[in-house]
């Protein structure tokens, strides 16, 4: 479960409004949630915040979770989970410690394939995470087959990171985060770039996940097709947050917050 | 300016390689040391030194000449990222070059580095650019070192390149011909690139002058340590180039003198035999392998004819060795893959 | 070399670099210390001994075939390296006039013989060069690099910085052409605007170097890196290094061209 708790955040201390002006919203295991709000809302800010690369400048975040509940990828040999984890992050507890065992539950796909595959080989990239964390080599390759062969992108695992299409490119990005096991995963705006039919099997894929999701992006058909719940961001607050359907038909709403 | 494996010799690849791996070594302690470089230093000097790659492809149209000029990078590194990662991207850029495209040799390497990375990362910009800005970094300030440091950058490097091919000894151009074909071109060279990477931080100063700052702050702190560092470079420099023009220009007259003088003399054998003699006792005196027998007799002698026809012999036995390995792998390759002739023709 | 022949030069090389042969199989280092052996050996030869070199054409002639490396990349590399060289060459040509023997009825100048030498050692260093490049991809370099006590750190920046240079050159060509759309010059971007130019890309990178930042801190990553050790040199591989030094350092001194030529002419 996640909860974000009046979360605050400036860029910058002397600025006089605040990018993130005391969100509030719990996400519980396994719900799928999207993320929407104009340009500038505050969506990406958001995420970056969660995944620890921002710092609160007020309120925080806590991170709770049994195992019971854990999606079905999780492996035990993964040494950095544990059993019942709290974890709180806030303007004072945003040491290396903290954020290393957030950022162990949190996943995030950012909206750049190009930002996120950082390795010229699509299987050494995707090794990369459990890599950091020393995991056995061995077991980090069963573990890619696995999740490769989920995304049915079997074929990639030997291709150059400059030789594949946008599509695989999201693909092979979502494995890379998909092999750290996180509890939740984030993704910002993974239809850009995207035709149409790639759209689809990343959607159709997502549905498919056990993960708890929170999605930002500009396509309110997918998100209606993949989430159940919406959030909506307007100048950093929380404008509404409820069933996705009854939000994205709501044309009055979305105008007044500038969609 | 990037040189080949096939004119150096290996003692000063050696040497420069040796001298080359402890910039690196000595950029790497620094960088763990400062604490303005924290992790990032990793994406960033990676970004970075693919930006550099690319830009140095660009062409730039210089009015008037008809011609196209190009940016280098070592000063604009070093001005936006700092000296010691800016000597780090420099060495890994040309790593890739001398892998990839064989720009550069191998051995050559610690020679390249040297010339292009530590020439303008470590002498040129602290000594020159940081010199004319410490103070401030006006506008004015960041055009006029950018120009002085790079021009300085791009003699001080081809003139490396001239004392490593001659301290080589595989060329026998004479050291003044060669500098004399090298300094003037880079002269207009540097002028340009220096133009363009004051254009570039002039630009930077103006939209993000926190990352000409930050930069710069890394190069402060320690400053103390980094003088001592540079005079000592200048000094060794000094010393080898005042060294080896004295060796050269006491057996040797001046450069283009005897090089006008043996175009000149050439119908007649009395001029030609005394210019051999004159590059015949330089040579001996600066070739690092004495073992160059000048015969000069006209004759062929047994060794010598033995040696070209195994020579030929060897060629073509090579050849045949490879023909054979080609024509076995290309069958087995085939022999693997039958079914991929069906496939293909199939669907 | 300009922006479109350096993105496809790279994926090409990397593609060859990935495939499977003997040379491929063998540890970088391996190949790494055997390559540097064989450009000592070629470029200490002096240059007036050019059948004592000619016995090394057999290391390019016979791997690589055995790797599977064609031949175009070789003479497109060639033409990289040849200014430098012919300079070296030309020049001794003129300077070293006196005739070493008779050749028939051509004079054999000591300047013709240093031209063949060097034109052979970059022939010699340059596919050797290129064998290692072609049978190792470029992230075992980095970690033979590794080896060699150059920091983990270090050695991943080198490998983004060969990442990121497809991005990177894909990045130059899209503002280029967008340039040259708006603008009647024909021959690349005017002085005059480079500075917003490059100056545009050059802040763009940075960016795009702390998102990547970003997106490493996410999964992980805390400013050290490991290279994980590979397969430890087997005796095949250590054989192989054995065999290639011995030879390169027998054949140095010994000539083996003017031996052979010696049984035809007696």
């Amino acid at each position: 479960m996640l909860q974000v708790n009046d979360l605050t955040v400036k860029y910058d201390e002397k600025d006089a409004s605040p990018v993130l002006d005391s969100l509030s919203f719990t996400i519980g295991d396994g719900e799928k949630v999207a993320l929407i709000g104009a340009n500038g809302a505050g969506k990406s800010t958001l995420m970056l915040s969660l995944v620890g690369v921002l710092t609160p400048t007020g309120g925080g975040i806590v991170l709770k979770h049994d195992d019971e509940t854990a999606p079905e990828h999780t492996h035990t040999n993964s040494p950095k989970k544990h059993v019942h984890d709290t974890v709180r992050v806030d303007r004072d507890h945003h040491d290396r410690k903290t954020i290393g065992q957030l950022r162990s539950h949190i996943g995030m796909l950012f909206q750049n394939p190009d930002d996120q595959i950082f390795m010229p080989l699509v299987k050494d990239d995707i090794a990369f995470g459990p890599a950091n964390y020393k995991e056995d080599p061995a077991a980090t390759e069963r573990r890619m087959d696995e999740i490769l062969a989920r995304l049915g992108i079997s074929g990639l695992k030997d291709r150059l990171s400059t030789k594949l299409s946008d599509g695989e490119k999201r693909l092979v990005g979502l494995a890379g985060v998909l092999i750290m096991n996180p509890f939740i995963l984030m993704l910002d705006e993974p239809f850009t770039f995207l035709d149409r039919r790639a759209q689809r099997t990343l959607a159709e894929i997502l549905k498919g996940l056990n993960h708890t999701l929170l999605l930002a992006t500009h396509d309110f058909h997918l998100a209606q097709n993949i989430c159940g719940r919406t959030i909506l961001l307007h100048k950093g607050k929380v404008a509404a947050d409820g069933p996705s359907k009854e939000i994205l038909d709501d044309e009055d709403l979305l105008r007044r917050c500038g969609l | 300016m990037h040189m080949a494996d096939a004119l150096v010799s290996p003692a000063v690849g050696g040497v420069m390689m040796a001298v080359s791996v402890g910039a690196i070594a000595l950029s790497v302690k620094k960088m763990a040391d400062e604490k303005t470089l924290d992790e990032k230093k990793a994406p960033m000097m990676g970004v970075m030194g693919a930006f550099v790659f690319a830009a140095q492809m660009v062409n730039i149209a210089i009015p008037g000449t008809g011609s196209s000029g190009h940016i280098g990078g070592g000063i604009l590194l070093a001005a936006t990222l700092g000296k010691w990662p800016a000597l780090i991207v420099i060495a890994s850029v040309l790593l890739i070059q001398c892998l990839f495209f064989a720009d550069g040799g191998l051995l050559a390497y610690g020679c390249n580095v040297f010339n292009m990375g530590i020439v303008a990362c470590l002498i040129a910009y602290p000594l020159i650019f940081r010199t004319i800005t410490r103070h401030s970094m006006t506008r004015t300030r960041i055009i006029l070192a950018s120009i002085a440091a790079t021009v300085v950058a791009l003699q001080l490097g081809p003139l490396g390149v001239v004392l490593e091919t001659t301290a080589s000894g595989i060329t026998k151009l004479p050291i003044g011909t060669f500098a004399l074909l090298m300094q003037p071109i880079h002269l207009a060279i540097g002028v340009i690139e220096g133009i363009i990477t004051a254009a570039v931080l002039v630009f930077i100063k103006e939209v993000r002058p926190e990352v000409l700052e930050s930069a710069a702050g890394g190069t402060k702190m320690s400053k103390g340590v980094s003088v001592k560092k540079f005079v000592a470079i200048f000094a060794v420099f000094a010393v080898l180039v005042g060294g080896g023009l004295s060796l050269l220009a006491s057996s040797h007259p001046d450069g283009l003198e005897w090089a006008i003088e043996g175009v000149t003399g050439s119908t007649e054998l009395e001029a030609d035999s005394s210019a051999h003699e004159t590059a015949a006792a330089a040579v001996d005196k600066t070739a690092l392998m004495p073992d160059y027998d000048p015969t000069g007799d006209g004759k062929l002698s047994g060794t010598m004819l033995a040696g070209i026809v195994g020579s030929a012999f060897t060629v073509v036995l090579a050849g045949g060795f490879g023909l054979v390995i080609y024509l076995a792998r290309r069958r087995k390759i085939k022999a693997a893959e039958p079914d991929e002739a069906l496939v293909n023709t199939g669907a | 070399m300009n922006l479109y022949t350096a993105s496809s030069g790279l994926g090409k090389m990397e593609q060859l670099a990935v495939g499977d042969s003997p040379l491929h199989r063998l540890p970088p280092m391996v190949k790494l210390i055997t390559t540097l052996v064989y450009i000592v050996a070629v470029i200490s030869f002096p240059i007036n001994n050019v059948s004592g070199l000619t016995p090394y054409i057999f290391y390019p002639a016979c791997l690589m075939p055995v790797s599977g490396t064609p031949a175009k990349p070789f003479f497109a590399r060639m033409l990289v390296a040849l200014p430098f060289a012919l300079l070296g060459g030309v020049s001794n040509l003129f300077i070293l006039r006196d005739t070493a023997f008779m050749l028939g009825g051509l004079a054999v100048t000591d300047g013709l013989i240093s031209f063949v030498s060097i034109m052979l050692k970059m022939l010699l260093t340059v596919s050797a060069v290129l064998l290692l490049a072609a049978t190792t991809p470029f992230t075992h370099i980095c970690r033979a690099l590794s080896q060699l006590r150059l920091p983990g750190v270090i050695c991943l920046q080198l490998l983004l910085t060969y990442r990121y240079i497809a991005v990177l050159i894909g990045e130059m060509i899209t503002a280029v052409t967008a340039y040259r759309l708006r603008s009647p010059l024909r021959r690349g971007i005017h002085i005059r605007h480079i500075g917003s130019f490059l100056g545009v890309l050059l802040l763009r990178s940075m960016e795009r170097a702390d998102r990547v930042y970003q997106a490493m801190l996410c999964r992980g990553f805390d400013g050290t890196w490991d290279w994980v050790r590979g397969r430890r040199a087997g005796a095949a591989s250590l054989a192989y290094a054995a065999i290639i030094i011995a030879l390169c350092v027998l054949l140095r001194f010994f000539d083996l061209s003017e031996a052979l030529g010696n049984l035809f002419v007696g």
